[in-house]
This record gives C-alpha cells, structure tokens and sequence, in this order.
C-alpha cells in the first residue's frame, strides 16, 4: 500500500514536471516565433515641405524625432531629412525654436537637433539612394543607412501627398511604386529586419498600397480621396502647428517609456475617425508576427534583448591536425614617418646601365665645362 | 670690368639672399608662371626617388626633361646639397658674362660694318647711327638686365631647368661671332637635347658662319654636321646610361604630343582641354608647326642680319613652345639694349612696355582669383596670359621692324617724303 502510494506520487510529480517542461517548452517555441530578431534600431524620418506656411510639417518629423531619440535610438541611427528652414526663417517670431504644440512647452529643435540631410538636399534621388544604401563613395557616415539583416527601420514621411504620390519640395514627387521599389531593393540586399513605414499626408494609404516586399507594416493617417488635416494654430506662431495625425500619435508615445510592452495593437488605434477626421489605414498583410504581439518598442526604441550569464567559459587554444595551434605571429607595430621608408620595403627592380655609361657622361661633362671655360677666358 | 664685376658680385648675393628664404622659394617653385612639368625641381626630385625603385627616372609622369641632366643633378646632390643652388647661381653669372661678351662683340661687328660700308650711307644720318658710347654701355646694360630681370631671378631661386637651357643658349650666341662652329654647335645641341624647340637656331650658327667666317674659313655644312655629331653624341651617352631607346626621347614625347594640361604661362593648355579627341592630332600638329614654321620665312628675310634672326627666333620658341614659363623670356629681354639705337623706329614702345608689366602681375592675380579665391575661372587666367604672350610678340615684332626701319634709313636718309623727297611738312593755321 505504502510503496504503490509512493510510486503513485512519483509518478505524479514527474508528469507534473514533464508537463511543466513541456508548458516552458511551448512558451519557449512561441516566444521565439513572436519575438522579434532585430539587433539595432535606425529610423529615417523625411519632412518633404518647406516654406513658412508647411511648419506643420518640420514639426510632425522634429516631433516623432525628439520622441525616438527619447526611446533610445542614438543620432548616428537616425537620418533626419528636413527643409530646416523654420527655426531660422525670417517669420518665425521664435528664432532658434520649432514648437509641435500652442502651450509652446517642448522646444522639438533645440540645440541638439542633428538634420542629415537639409535644405535642397532632400530630394527623391536622396532619399531613395539613403533607403538602397548607393551612395558616393565620399558620403560621410552620418548620411548613411549602415543597416543589415538584423536592422528594424522606422520610416516616417510628412508632407503634402496625392493619390499614388508623395511631393517633395515643391519641385518632384516620388511615387508609390518608386517607394516599393526602394523597399524591395533593401530586402533584397538585406537591409532591414522589419520596417515600420507610417505616413502622415493627405491620401496617404496610396503610399503603402503598392508594397510587396515581406516584413513590412504600413501606417497611413488618411485614406484615399480623404485629406490629412491640421490639428491647431498657433496664434503666437501664426501658423498651423501639428497634424492631427502625428499630434494623436505624440500622445500617445509620451506614455510610452523605454522597456514598454505597449504593442503595434495599441498604436494602431491612436486617432480614430472622430478625432483625426481622416480614417487611419493599415497594411499588415506582409508581416510575419500578430500586431497584438508585436512590440513597439521593437520600431520607435532601441531595446535588445540581453541574456545575462554568471558562467566563466574559458576558451582553449584551438586543436589542429598538427598539434596546437602556434601562437600568434604578430608582426612588430611599425610606423612610417615617410613616404621613402614604406616604399623602400618595394622590390628594386634596377636596371644595369652600360659599364661605359659613367666613364663616357664624366668625358662628356669635362667637354662641356672646357668649353664653357674657354668661352670665359676669351673674355677681354 | 669694374663695372661687371660690381653687377656680377650684387646679382650672387641677391640670389643667395633670397634662396635662404625657404617660405619664398617654396611659393615660386609651386607657382605655374615660374615652373611648368618639363622644368620643374620637386618634379625631378620624385623623378629620382623613383628611379631609385624602378630604375628608370621617366616613369611614373612624374618627370620629363632630359636624363642627361638629371643624372647630372642627381650627382650634384649626393656630393653636397649646397652644390646644387650654387650651380643655379654660377649658370646664372656665366649666362650673363657670356651675353655681355657677345654684346661687345656684336656692336663692334655692327660697328665696323658701318664704318666700312660709309659710302652707302645717305647724309645727314648721324644722329641715327651706332656711335661709338654704345659699346661701352650696352655690354653692362645686357648683363645687368639679364642679372637683375626678375624673370631670371625667380628662375634661379626656383631650381627650374630652364636656367641651364638659358646658359646653354647665352653660350650659344656668345660664340656665334667669331664662328667657332664647333663650340656654337655644342652649347646648341645641348639646348636642343634638353628642349626641342631651338633646334630652329641651327639656321642661324649657319648664317653666322657665313657672314662672319673669313672667306677661305667658310664652311657651312661642317656647322651642321657638328651639331648632328653632338647631339648624337649626347644620345648615346644618354643610351649608355638608360639602357632603352624609348626612355632617352621620352622627353621629346612630351614636348610634342603635350599630354600634360595644367595651366601654364603658354597656349597650349587652354586650346587643348576644350577640344575634342578626334580633332587632338590635328591640332597638335597645328600649333607645333606654328612654334617651328616661322624659322622659314624669317631666315630668308633676315638672311644678312643673322643676330637679329636669332633674337627673333628666340623670341619665337620661348613664346609658341608647348610649356613655356618667365624664365624662357629672360634671354631675348636682356637682348633689347643691343638694338638700343633703333629703339627711335619702334611703334608704341610705352604702351608695349607697360603692357608686359601689367600682365606680368595680372597673371598671378587672375591665378588667385581662379584657384584660390573661387570668384574667377579658367578663362580669366588664360585671358591674362593671352596678353602676356601678346606684348611679347608685340615686342619682337617691334624691335625687329625698328632694326630693318633703321637699315633702310641710314641708306636712304631721316626724312622722307613717299616720292622720295625730303621736305619737311608745313603746318598751315587759320589764325
């Protein structure tokens, strides 16, 4: 009685544990399928107006800049692509300052603000060769989208848009399909993880509709045939001072801390209808993971995922055929302080001139000067 | 003498003065006007590092004169690097006596000619002629302006080739006189062996030869076979010491194909970045006659002044050929005192005058505001040395048509009317 007791408890325990095992099993299998697998975070966040009267717009960008430099993507993994020409314009009554909201409480300027690309820079040529990485082999680093496979990428563009189009500084448009097309040629050379595209412009869907690259999450803040409105004015500025669209979606980050665990779920309710006056849209059909599962903190921060370890590995030196490996052969740290030191390591290749060839140039030379001599003592 | 030496010794301490400048010879060496890739020092002085790893001093396009001189130079350095601004200066002072030997020798030519021939001067020419002051004075006057030119001067502290090209041509005329064809024909094919263009003098070492050799000593065809023997002989010696065939005219290459386009005082550059490839050769050919081309009809119009043909055609090289600099202008500028006493037929000589000096400073002036200063382009630079090649030609064709004016006068008098008498003109006023 006693042992079948006994055993029955045993056996109870080990299905219990073999049943736990299996539980952290499947959590393990499902956090590995719905975690995200990225390494670093890069945003590119374009402005495609300028002009005094697009103020509106340098404010969205410098806003969602200011709030994922906050969430912990450094400088040199953003491209900020701006006119920047409102903190300085003759018009603004603020000078050195840009505001996203009338109570003119967070400067989104300030003295930190590290625009990439800026003025007449920001052209469609630029932003497509910044998105495929061809650039000129002279391009400075901080141009540069140094993204790889294990990259997340937040792309924002403002501005004013058209259906299947998207304005750039009054003088070209990029085209959804151009858009596509960058994307695929960054999936294609594995440019990105994942990217995150939101677009805050009027008939701004038209831009996400022609993706067909995988990974990608598509945010618009109008449909098409709708506008993108404004959100407020401020009286002080003068003009309009935030988009309905990125100000809901401001607020919405401000309660967003870095570690969060608020999801793409949560962000893809931000401005509904009676509040943005414009329908949000959504693409996500070409994203592997749920939306509900989906972090936020995986796109607008710059969180990884760490495993901390108390063991001590040691590492031995590597066994070959031969036996141990030798050890390192490094060769002694030299520094040239001239061109002639380095360049005398070169294999002298010299030619042997005629034996006759220094004899003859010493006859020749001691001609020369005999006449020359003789030339001058005929002098008088 | 006195006088001379006075000059000679001012001119050695000018140029040892400025040499220690190290800041100024630097800024002169790097300039265009000054040195040009055929000429310049730091040139050679990459020339001789590479030939130290490749062993031939012409590859790399880092050098393109003669080797002959590089190897003499290179010599010159390992023994002292003293020596070598010292040579610069003693070829200087040696140009300058050679040219003040020739001066006395000419004018004492020109001299005796007219004495000689009085019957066929017209009267009332004395005011006109060569008298006898002008033997004193022009000798110095040519060694101090060859001296003290700032051409030469710059020329010399920059280390450019074109001072030895200047000795071996000052050389060259200071024999050309009495007619030693063999030492005229030496210093001319060491000329012509460092830079192709006076080849065209050979005319000239022919015509002085002569006029100026007694009758029984004539003999015109030995002046041109010593110079193809001393040129061959400096070919082989140049074979002997490179090994190649290809290597000893490369310089030659250089000078007539001008693969090299970075501006320079001349009118290659400009004319040769704007046109098309297909049209290179022909244009090359073009422009290369026209540095070698006016030998002809000038040897036939100048046949009896033979030291006037030379001046002219030593105007002609320094201001047509393919890399020209300031240093190729000094040896016919120190040579316009020996027609002093024509200067009275020369047109506009003031404004000629000025206008050299004016685009001898603007050229630099157009160089800063093109390269340095960003507000000016290349057509601005070209713009100014257009004219300066301009007021040298103006010059020499000055200077020349003041000489054969002057020949015609003293033959046919001072005043002339067009039919041939001498009245004077009558001004009548209405008052």
């Amino acid at each position: 009685m006693r042992k079948n007791t006994f055993t029955l408890l045993v056996g109870l325990l080990l299905i219990s544990l073999y049943k736990t095992n299996a539980v952290n099993l499947d959590e393990k299998v499902t956090d590995h399928f719905s975690g995200s697998r990225h390494t670093n975070n890069w945003a590119v966040l374009v402005c495609t107006s300028r002009f005094w009267f697009n103020y509106r717009h340098i404010a969205n960008a410098l806003s969602v800049y200011r709030s994922v430099k906050r969430l912990g993507i450094p400088d040199s993994q953003i491209i900020l692509m701006l006119a920047d020409d409102m903190a300085c314009n003759p018009r603004n009554p603020r000078p050195g300052k840009v505001y996203n909201n009338k109570n003119e409480a967070i400067d989104v300027y300030g003295s930190d603000v590290e625009v990439d690309y800026r003025g007449y820079e920001v052209t469609v040529e630029n932003f497509i060769r910044v998105l495929t990485g061809r650039l000129p082999p002279d391009t400075p680093r901080s141009k540069r989208l140094n993204t790889d496979d294990r990259s997340n990428v937040l792309v924002y563009m403002t501005g004013h848009g058209g259906e299947d189009f998207l304005k750039f500084q009054d003088a070209e448009e990029i085209a959804n399909v151009e858009l596509a097309d960058a994307f695929e040629q960054m999936w294609q050379r594995r440019r990105y993880n994942e990217l995150l595209f939101i677009i805050d412009t009027c008939q701004a869907v038209s831009m996400f509709q022609r993706f067909y690259s995988p990974n990608l999450v598509g945010i618009a803040s109008s449909q098409i045939g709708e506008d993108s409105l404004s959100h407020h004015v401020d009286p002080a500025i003068g003009v309009y001072i935030i988009d309905r669209y990125t100000y809901h979606l401001l607020e919405f980050l401000e309660k967003v801390k870095p570690g969060s665990s608020k999801t793409m779920q949560q962000l893809m309710k931000v401005c509904p209808r009676h509040q943005c006056i414009s329908t949000p849209g959504y693409s996500t059909h070409l994203f592997p993971r749920p939306m509900n599962q989906t972090l936020i903190s995986d796109f607008f921060g710059s969180v990884r995922t760490v495993d901390l370890s108390d063991d001590v590995i040691k590492f031995k030196p590597r066994k070959t055929s031969q036996g141990d490996s030798p050890p390192l052969k490094t060769s002694p740290k030299r520094s040239y302080f001239s061109v002639d030191q380095f360049v005398s390591t070169f294999p002298i290749i010299k030619k042997d001139p005629h034996p006759m060839a220094s004899s003859a140039s010493l006859v020749l030379l001691l001609i020369i000067f005999s006449f020359i001599i003789r030339s001058l003592c005929d002098f008088e | 003498m006195t006088n001379l030496f006075v000059i000679i010794s001012c001119g050695v301490l000018l140029r040892t003065w400025l040499l220690q400048l190290k800041d100024l010879t630097k800024w002169i060496s790097t300039r265009p006007e000054v040195s040009t890739p055929q000429t310049s020092w730091s040139r050679l002085v990459e020339g001789f590092v590479i030939s130290q790893q490749t062993g031939n001093i012409h590859s790399g396009d880092s050098y393109h004169g003669s080797t002959l001189l590089s190897a003499f130079l290179f010599h010159l350095q390992a023994l002292s690097p003293l020596l070598v601004p010292a040579v610069f200066i003693a070829c200087d002072v040696v140009a300058a006596i050679s040219l003040h030997n020739f001066a006395k020798k000419f004018l004492q030519k020109e001299l005796d000619d007219q004495n000689s021939n009085k019957s066929n001067l017209s009267k009332g020419v004395d005011s006109i002629l060569l008298k006898l002051h002008y033997l004193e004075n022009v000798p110095t006057l040519v060694a101090l302006i060859y001296l003290f030119n700032p051409f030469t001067i710059v020329t010399c502290i920059s280390q450019s080739s074109v001072t030895f090209n200047n000795l071996f041509l000052a050389l060259f005329v200071a024999h050309l006189i009495p007619g030693s064809s063999i030492a005229t024909t030496l210093f001319l094919a060491l000329s012509t062996y460092e830079t192709f263009y006076p080849v065209q003098l050979i005319i000239v070492a022919m015509l002085c030869e002569h006029k100026y050799q007694k009758e029984g000593n004539r003999n015109v065809a030995k002046t041109l076979f010593c110079f193809i023997f001393w040129l061959l002989i400096l070919f082989f010696v140049s074979y002997l010491r490179e090994g190649s065939l290809e290597s000893i005219f490369s310089h030659y290459k250089f000078i007539l194909t001008v693969p090299d386009q970075t501006p320079n005082i001349g009118i290659f550059w400009y004319f040769f970045t704007e046109i098309f490839n297909h049209f290179q050769t022909f244009f090359l050919f073009v422009f290369q006659i026209n540095a070698l081309f006016f030998s002809v009809p000038l040897s036939v119009k100048l046949r009896s002044h033979p030291i006037c043909l030379m001046f002219i055609l030593t105007c002609i090289i320094s201001t047509f050929k393919s890399y020209p600099c300031v240093g190729d202008a000094t040896l016919w500028i120190s040579m316009l005192p020996l027609w002093s006493h024509t200067f009275k037929y020369q047109r506009q000589p003031l404004i000629v005058t000025v206008m050299l000096l004016t685009t001898t400073i603007l050229c630099p002036v157009m160089w800063h505001m093109w390269i340095v200063a960003h507000s000016a382009n290349a057509n601005f630079y070209f713009a100014a040395t257009l004219a300066y090649t301009t007021s040298h030609i103006f010059i020499m064709t000055n200077t020349v048509m003041a000489y054969l004016k002057w020949h015609f006068h003293i033959r046919k008098g001072i005043h002339l009317n067009l039919d041939g008498t001498t009245e004077k003109a009558v001004l009548r006023l209405m008052n």
